[in-house]
């Protein structure tokens, strides 16, 4: 009986070790990937710290105007304006607009491109003062349209 | 030290992953806007005819005309004028703009000015001028900027 039993413990190490002995030579899982690019625009003059809307008004002539070029980029539709401060105390009726497209640029899809921005003065006369007239601004923005 | 190098992964991925998810969803630019206007004066006879015919009557011993200017101007400038009698025209001739005696003026401020009087005049004729017509002459004005 003795015999017995020990010959019945060394079967179930033998099976054991059978079993632990198993390889276990491939497996696998899964875990999903995603992608998420944020909205991203940038805009910027090309003439960088250069830009400058100069506007000369000649003898003789009631007006000027004067373009600037700047870059879009953007990787979502984005809508692109502006914001025109004209110098302070300057005569004339100014106005200001994207070459071709008036006040407002809508920029579908991705990508990135040129524009113009136009700045004008009309209406200056004999009563207007000669002078340099300086500080006006002209901002220009570009945001994404989500 | 296992769980360093993990956790310094874990962070690397994990501030990459922020930024690029960042949006940057707004940019703008700007750029001066200047004004320049350069100075502009003009001038100029009303009467587009605009001519001094003198004529001097028996018995008078000169003559003169007036022709009106307009002057425009948007800056400082001075006016000053120069007459040319008709060649070999007898007496003394004398030309004046704004009030007499005036043959130079200074503007100052803008503006335009209308009816402004030139007058040209000969005086000193006498019976020993012969009569006739003497054509030629010609009063310059002019307008310039003092910039």
């Amino acid at each position: 009986m003795r015999y017995l039993v020990v010959l019945m413990a060394l079967a179930v190490l033998g099976f054991s070790g059978a079993a632990l002995a198993e390889p276990i030579s491939r497996a696998s899982d899964s875990a999903p990937v995603n992608l998420t690019v944020a909205c991203w625009v940038d805009l910027y003059f090309e003439n960088g710290e250069n830009a400058d809307f100069y506007l000369e008004v000649e003898a003789l002539d009631g007006g000027a105007d004067d373009v600037e070029d700047f870059i879009a980029s953007h990787n979502c539709p984005a809508v692109v304006t502006g914001l025109l401060t004209p110098p302070p105390g300057a005569p004339g009726t100014w106005s200001w607009r994207f070459i071709g497209d008036g006040q407002q640029l809508n920029l579908p899809g991705a990508g990135v491109g040129e524009g113009h921005v136009k700045v004008s003065v009309r209406d200056i006369t004999i009563n207007d003062p000669a002078g340099i007239y300086p500080g006006g601004q002209m901002e220009i923005f570009i945001a994404c349209v989500d | 030290m296992k769980y360093l190098v993990a956790l310094a992964v874990l962070a690397v991925l994990g501030f990459t992953g922020a930024a690029m998810a960042e949006p940057i969803s707004f940019a703008s630019d700007s750029a001066p806007v200047n004004l320049d206007i350069a100075c502009w004066v003009y001038l100029y006879f009303e009467n587009p005819e605009a001519s001094f015919d003198l004529d001097v009557e028996a018995g008078q011993g000169g003559a003169e005309d007036v022709e009106t200017f307009t002057v425009g101007f948007n800056c400082p400038s001075y006016l000053w004028g120069s007459l040319t009698p008709p060649p070999g025209a007898p007496g003394v001739w004398d030309w004046w703009f704004i009030v007499p005696g005036w043959k130079e003026a200074w503007t100052y401020g803008n503006g335009e000015i209308g009816g402004v009087p030139a007058d040209v005049n000969v005086s000193g004729i006498t019976i020993w001028d012969a009569a006739g017509f003497y054509p030629g002459g010609q009063l310059d004005l002019y307008i310039s900027c003092l910039d």
